[in-house]
């Protein structure tokens, strides 16, 4: 009995023991690729069943998913175009807004006109001709020869009228002429239009001297214009030695291709000095 | 019928052109709607008065352009004239009839501008004009023929359909 004891007691101890090095190599580290080696297999099977499990699951619920999203993506594309639109209305606002307070600033600075402000509605249907449409008209008293302009500058004269609307010859115009003032040159010269919408400096006196960049002033004579309109600057100056004047090239300040809104500066009457003509 | 969609197709090219293409230029040339559109009435219309419509449009044309009014009213009334013989001549291709006449248009139209131009002593430059301004201007109706011929011929078929049709 009681060697039968000691035997267990024995045995306990030896597994005790046993239990107590395996610990103790576990803890050391020293069974790590043991373990390694024996949970390897099992892990990658895990991972293996796992992966098809979940493909295997996303396959039924992918298509409500989808639906959910398709739902998200265009109520979210709606309330993105819904904005958009209220930004490019609030940009066309703003843009307006600063045309009509570029106007109402020259309007302060030149307070000796009386203006009538409009919108360009048109543009000339041949090519030869430089002329825009304007939605005003005689019944907002407007009348041939009345000068347009903008905020920048001058834009051309009245050709002709109808009731609520007029067609605006523009100083680009092949037909156009303005007699002009170079400010720093201060000499008398005109501006002509071209076919091609280009404007040109004429008739410069050859002892002038022009600097590139110099503004040009409408000077006021022949009566077509009143004095001191922007009209440009001088971009580049041609002098040949045998003309009596030279001639140069115009950078004019109004950007005819993009004219949205001009002023029509109603107390100015054209004066036609033709039967003054000899 | 035909008188009102024709009436109502010009006037809707009116607007687009005075809205929209005279202000998409290429280089110094701009499309004309106005001539595509009374040439492809001109190839496709069998009403007896039609005439009258385009003498309207053409005059409404020259009270708002700063060109002549009796020289709008003389290049578009041509060019339905034109219409008119090729459409009896040729009548089993109309595109290609719609080419010749948008092309002859343009050109003569041009150049009934341009030698109103010389006679008011307007100074040009003739190379200017030519390469800068006509050249553009025909390729813009050349390439704006195709989809004006089909849509007015659309209509024309709406407005005045043939016993055929019916």
């Amino acid at each position: 009995m009681k060697l039968k004891f000691s035997i267990k007691a024995l045995r306990n101890i030896i597994i005790a023991l046993v239990v107590a090095g395996l610990l103790f190599l576990s803890v050391a580290g020293y069974l790590t690729p043991f373990f390694n080696f024996s949970t390897n297999p099992i892990i990658r099977t895990q991972s293996w069943l796992t992966e098809r499990y979940t493909a295997f699951r996303d396959f039924f619920d992918s298509p409500r998913d989808m639906a959910t999203l398709r739902e998200q993506n265009a109520l979210l594309q709606s309330q993105l175009a819904q904005a958009q639109g209220k930004i490019i209305e609030q940009q066309e606002q703003l843009s307006q807004i600063q045309i009509v307070t570029g106007l109402l600033e020259f309007a302060r600075a030149n307070p000796e006109h009386s203006y009538v402000p409009a919108n360009v509605i048109g543009r000339e249907i041949s090519p030869y001709q430089q002329y825009i449409i304007i939605d005003v008209g005689s019944s907002q008293g407007i009348s041939h020869g009345m000068p347009v302009v903008t905020d920048k500058g001058l834009v051309g004269r009245i050709d002709s009228v109808i009731s609520n609307a007029s067609r605006v010859q523009l100083i680009t115009d092949a037909n156009s002429v303005v007699n002009v003032r170079l400010q720093i040159a201060n000499v008398e010269a005109q501006v002509l239009g071209s076919l091609m919408g280009e404007t040109s400096l004429e008739l410069v006196p050859q002892g002038a001297d022009v600097q590139i960049g110099d503004a040009i002033l409408t000077s006021g004579l022949g009566g077509n214009y009143p004095p001191n309109i922007f009209v440009g600057q001088v971009l580049a100056m041609h002098s040949k030695q045998n003309t009596l004047f030279q001639s140069g090239s115009v950078q004019p300040v109004v950007d005819f291709a993009h004219v949205s809104a001009v002023m029509v500066i109603t107390n100015f009457n054209q004066v036609d000095i033709e039967p003054l003509v000899p | 019928m035909a008188y009102f969609v024709s009436a109502l197709s010009f006037v809707l090219a009116l607007m687009l052109q005075y809205g929209i293409v005279s202000q998409t230029p290429l280089l110094g040339g701009l499309a004309d709607l106005i001539l595509l559109v009374t040439a492809a009435w001109g190839l496709h219309q069998r009403t007896p008065y039609f005439w009258v419509i385009i003498l309207v449009m053409s005059a409404m044309v020259g009270a708002i352009s700063a060109e002549p009014m009796l020289l709008t009213i003389f290049a578009y009334m041509l060019v339905y004239i034109a219409a008119n013989w090729l459409r009896e001549k040729i009548l089993q291709s109309p595109l290609l009839a719609m080419f010749f006449l948008v092309f002859m248009g343009t050109l003569f139209q041009h150049l009934v501008y341009m030698v109103s131009l010389f006679i008011s002593r307007t100074a040009f430059n003739w190379r200017e004009a030519v390469f800068n301004i006509l050249l553009p201007s025909l390729i813009l109706n050349m390439l704006l023929a195709i989809p004006v011929h089909a849509l007015i011929q659309e209509l024309a078929r709406t407005a005045q359909p043939k016993a055929t049709d019916l």
